[in-house]
């Protein structure tokens, strides 16, 4: 009985994984932007679909993971320069409409495109590996080493970069920051080249588990926003955590309770807005990040 | 009399014969009930949106609310149908309530999470409970029968959804126009200086949330009793996203905007054809991006400039 | 050195500055005095490139800053002390003067971090607290060291004594006198005229838009207009 939780567990933390790479993005965005970005998702399965027409032409799986990478960054700064840049210092919620916008974009353009219907996507690795009791995909173990290196790789950006450290400036007070001279839109593209590339990485990781189709990354962004919000939505440290916890316990629940996995982020959702309206990590830190 | 009242006189009388002159097409006909229904959702969203400055990513899951507490109350329990709209308007203020004050309280983007997660939570209840028809849905729901009048054919709603929909937008206009809906204005445009005004940030915000939740509930019940067909697939987290497009596209603050950007969603597939369909979600996505970015009033300003031209050439 | 000709700016739809004439010459304090809401912080913002001027030209050593961003102001030498300080709270002290010496290397930023550290060798003690830990005093300083990193030729100054005790007030005038010894030109901007008069070589008074006075610090001190009205006796 112990054996299977720890399965439970382990698969969780691979599918919290990519709830708290999505996170990451949604924060770093939401730090340095003020915003919700709400194409978080949809710029993924653009992504995604993209990497099934590559692999579709024979290209070396790990080949078509690094072009899609850079298709997120080309993305995301076009969409920060383009899209976002000129509305920022308008209005915060008409910001969050253009990135609504912007995922209905996607979404249409995704189903005009490669039609809509279901795809199967193959993982990467396929088979599964035994630790002691715990089986495991080896896609979930790939996932987690993953976003464990970028994780490490994120933090090291935020705190020993300039351009992270000014990241960090941005998110406190973009004025001081502009004053200062600090090329403060510069940064903020290069946040939004970051998070949909991490967008796109998730999208592949995870589609094999799913099936490739318009909609598919929708549920990760719900689950991911729960995850930043209880995250505090200021940390990315935060996000990271609390996308972890949200999938193991997500497991476990579904494992138990199987009709409550997807409503089980809206009570986790109130609970915070409630009980901890600063996040798990709580505290009205000065830090953020 | 003042131009605008002989236009709107002029489009009320369109809007009284045109299902006589569309009497051979009644799937034309329901397909105007359709956006009656849709528009009243979407007032409600602009109520939120436009005039108190709050996004809900989940009207669609008070649309449902609404809708199959409607709907069971009637075929369950035998309910009145006018208490069973209202028992529905009730319930979904109150749900509006549940959401509405913990996150409002809050600053502004948690209203959006809790309205999202709302929306993905109540569809997945839905498709699990048996009351509810679970994933086969809830079919033959009887038509409206008020004072055991039964309102069976297209037509017959057509005019009863019209009625409902003037008095609502009606209803609407005079509470933005009150002495709260300026208080509204104030907290979108300025909060801290409506703060320092001394207006209850707070308690106006869900107060709009509430009244704009009910809305969306009686939009809900009508499409219940109209259709006659419930499922929770078509009351996801997308269709609250397209609502909200609709919003901003037909013109966010502006009494007519949400009818005439319904009206656009559902005609626009229609025009562009079956096999460009899914080039509407994108283009209604580029359209939202252009309204937010060159005209705030969506396509009522596009209209009301194009108006201002004609002026200075005549 | 700093030029200003005929300028005209404001925020959005709002025009705040009506055709302003100013300079400033190389090693003087120049102050701008006059009370709230009379544009004193947008003529900064506008030097500084936050705001673009609707009319009129800011020249700075032969060159038109109109068009440029803050970034290559500040590249340019000239280089704000903002109002309110705008300290990053969670950054620490190090991390908040880096972001202001954001356009050098590392071998160059290093040296300036030696040099801001031997201006105020307590921001050297406290290196890695963060910003936000600091007393009042010491984040007008942390301002002050930010302002001092990327090497200015131009300071401009809004307020810097705003908030502060008067023991402390008179620290911060003091630091800026001995900024001008050391050749650093600056521009002042400040409700507090009567210090601002002191240290100054020469004072402009802005009221509503518009230029009301301008002249050798040391007269206006001793106007009766001035006095009445700015000095508060």
């Amino acid at each position: 009985m112990f054996d299977i939780y720890l399965t439970l567990i382990a698969r969780g933390l691979s599918t919290g994984a990519i709830y708290g790479l999505t996170a990451m993005g949604i924060v770093l965005i939401f730090q340095t932007n003020n915003i919700l970005n709400w194409a978080q998702g949809n710029a993924g399965m653009f992504i995604t679909y993209l990497a099934f027409f590559l692999l579709a032409l024979q290209l070396p799986y790990p080949l078509v993971i690094l072009l899609a990478i850079i298709a997120g960054a080309i993305m995301g700064g076009l969409v920060e320069k383009y899209l976002i840049r000129p509305v920022r210092e308008k209005s915060r919620i008409g910001l969050l409409m253009i990135t609504l916008g912007l995922a209905m974009v996607f979404e249409g353009l995704a189903a005009f495109i490669f039609r809509p219907f279901p795809r199967n996507f193959e993982p990467l690795l396929k088979g599964s590996i035994a630790i002691g009791p715990i089986t495991l995909g080896q896609q979930d173990v790939l996932v987690i080493v993953l976003s464990t290196l970028i994780f490490a790789s994120l933090f090291l950006i935020l705190y020993r970069t300039k351009i992270g450290i000014g990241a960090r400036g941005i998110a406190e007070d973009w004025y001081g920051a502009r004053v200062l001279g600090v090329p403060v839109f510069t940064i903020s593209l290069i946040i939004w080249s970051i998070s949909f590339a991490l967008s796109g990485l998730v999208g592949i990781l995870i589609v094999p588990r799913f099936a490739l189709e318009p909609h598919f990354m929708l549920p990760i962004q719900v689950k991911a926003f729960s995850a930043a919000v209880l995250g505090g939505m200021n940390s990315v440290l935060g996000a990271a955590v609390a996308g972890l916890l949200l999938g193991v316990m997500e497991n476990i629940i579904a494992f138990h309770f199987p009709y409550l996995q997807e409503s089980f982020s809206l009570v986790l959702v109130v609970i915070v807005l409630l009980f901890l309206p600063t996040g798990l990590f709580g505290k009205k830190t000065q830090r953020r990040f | 009399m003042k131009k605008s009242t002989l236009i709107s006189l002029l489009l009320l009388a369109l809007s009284l014969v045109l299902p006589i002159v569309l009497s051979e097409r009644p799937s034309l006909i329901a397909y105007l009930n359709l956006i009656m229904i849709y528009a009243l959702s979407a007032q409600g969203l602009n109520l939120l949106l436009g005039y108190a400055g709050q996004v809900s990513l989940g009207h669609a899951a008070f649309m449902a609310i609404g809708g199959y507490t409607s709907a069971i109350l009637v075929m369950q329990f035998g309910f009145n149908n006018i208490f069973s709209i209202i028992s529905a308007i009730l319930l979904t203020g109150f749900c509006g309530l549940f959401v509405g004050f913990p996150s409002l309280r809050l600053s502004g983007f948690y209203l959006a999470i809790a309205t999202m997660a709302l929306g993905t939570a109540s569809a997945d209840i839905i498709k699990r409970l048996s009351i509810t028809g679970g994933d086969q849905g809830l079919r033959n729901i009887p038509p409206l029968n008020i004072f055991s009048y039964e309102f069976v054919s297209e037509i017959q709603k057509y005019y009863l959804l019209l009625i409902i929909l003037l008095i609502v937008f009606i209803l609407v206009k005079n509470l933005v126009n009150s002495r709260s809906g300026r208080a509204l204005r104030a907290i979108r445009d300025a909060e801290l200086t409506a703060e320092t005004m001394g207006i209850n940030i707070a308690y106006y915000k869900v107060v709009a949330f509430v009244i704009s939740s009910m809305i969306a509930g009686l939009s809900g019940a009508l499409y219940a009793h109209t259709i006659s067909y419930l499922h929770p697939v078509n009351f996801g987290l997308s269709f609250s996203i397209e609502l909200l497009a609709m919003t901003i596209v037909g013109g966010l603050a502006t009494i007519w905007g949400p009818l005439l950007g319904v009206l656009f969603w559902v005609f626009l597939p229609r025009i562009i054809g079956a096999r460009m369909e899914f080039l509407a979600t994108a283009f209604f996505g580029i359209m939202v991006i252009l309204s937010i970015r060159f005209f705030p009033r969506g396509l009522s300003e596009i209209i009301f400039r194009l108006e201002r031209k004609l002026k200075l050439y005549s | 050195m700093l030029k200003i000709e005929a300028l005209v700016s404001g925020y959005a739809h709002l025009e705040i500055l009506h055709s302003i004439n100013l300079k400033v010459e190389k090693g003087e304090i120049v102050s701008v005095l006059g009370s709230n809401g009379a544009g004193k912080s947008t003529l900064l913002r506008t030097i500084s490139g936050i705001l673009k001027p609707w009319k009129g030209t800011i020249t700075f050593e032969g060159k038109l800053l109109n068009d440029l961003d803050p970034i290559q102001i500040v590249k340019h030498g000239v280089v704000q002390v903002p109002e309110g300080r705008h300290i990053f709270p969670g950054l620490t002290v190090k991390e908040n003067l880096l972001l202001a010496g954001y356009k050098f290397g590392k071998i160059e930023l290093s040296e300036r971090y030696d040099s801001v550290y031997t201006m105020f060798p307590v921001l050297k003690e406290r290196e890695k607290q963060l910003g936000g830990t600091l007393s009042g005093g010491e984040q007008q300083m942390l301002a002050l060291a930010r302002g001092l990193m990327p090497k200015p030729t131009l300071l401009l100054l809004d307020e810097p004594s705003l908030g502060l005790a008067p023991k402390l007030v008179t620290l911060i005038f003091k630091t800026l006198e001995r900024f001008r010894d050391e050749g650093l030109t600056i521009l002042l901007v400040e409700q507090n005229a009567k210090r601002a008069l002191e240290i100054s070589n020469r004072a402009y008074i802005l009221a509503t838009g518009y230029l009301a006075l301008e002249g050798n610090s040391s007269d206006l001190i001793s106007d009766q207009n001035v006095k009445r009205l700015y000095l508060g006796r």
